[in-house]
């Protein structure tokens, strides 16, 4: 069954959108192996949209979750400017201490913690999925 | 997020524990600010969860060490810990060690 919660778009409110993804991921039997993945998916896609797509205050994150007894799917929606996160740079991960730039490392880890990642623009609406499997 | 420092032989050892994330790296910087030029180990066998910001924390603690003459490394790294730092390349330019003691020697 479809479930969804809006958020205030800002840092302040990852824990506790991580704690509504979380218990639903949990109800519907996400191993907790896959829990840390995921948490760390959603926070570091959360400071993007806060970062990104929001130039001013007050936007809004609709969180709606969707689980079909294998896939959990974790569908962010908010209305900032056109931002597909996607198309970014990928970080030089091979650079010294003094080269080393951070920008990009958290797309980069949602790649690597997700099982799959999909961007879409609907409306004036940033849809980003966040997909995982009970059994990778 | 916690620390607690303690001087061990050359080195400063401080234990990080809980989750180093977008709410609490400035608290973490902060708290190494006074050892900058230490040679200061990061103990993480007790740190849950490591996200982008907690490795943008570390890698400016790593900066300002080595600009004011100390040196950081890591060790006690498991899980989620040390699956984000060796697929983000910081094994690349930070000392990673198993424990406290390989890390110590690795200082002496």
């Amino acid at each position: 069954m479809p479930l969804s919660r809006t958020f205030e778009a800002k840092i302040a409110v990852i824990d506790s959108l991580i704690e509504f993804v979380g218990d639903f991921a949990t109800e519907q039997g996400l191993p907790p192996k896959r829990s840390l993945p995921l948490q760390l998916a959603l926070e570091e896609a959360v400071v993007n949209i806060c970062n990104y797509a929001y130039s001013a205050p007050n936007g809004e994150i609709e969180v709606k979750l969707e689980h079909d007894g294998n896939r959990l799917t974790v569908e962010l929606w908010d209305e900032g400017i056109p931002f597909d996160p996607l198309a970014t740079e990928a970080p030089d991960l091979s650079a010294s201490l003094e080269e080393r730039e951070i920008g990009g490392l958290g797309i980069f880890l949602i790649g690597k913690m997700m099982d799959e990642v999909r961007y879409r623009r609907e409306g004036k609406n940033n849809v980003l999925t966040l997909i995982v499997s009970n059994n990778p | 997020m916690q620390t607690s420092a303690h001087q061990q032989n050359a080195s400063v050892v401080m234990a990080v524990t809980g989750r180093l994330d977008a709410v609490t790296t400035t608290e973490f910087d902060q708290d190494c600010a006074q050892y900058s030029s230490e040679k200061l180990i990061l103990d993480l066998s007790g740190l849950e969860y490591v996200s982008s910001a907690g490795l943008r924390g570390i890698l400016s603690v790593a900066k300002k060490m080595k600009a004011a003459g100390g040196s950081l490394s890591l060790c006690g790294l498991s899980g989620l810990v040390l699956e984000v730092f060796t697929v983000s390349g910081f094994d690349n330019f930070l000392p990673i060690f198993e424990d406290i003691e390989k890390a110590c020697a690795g200082n002496a």
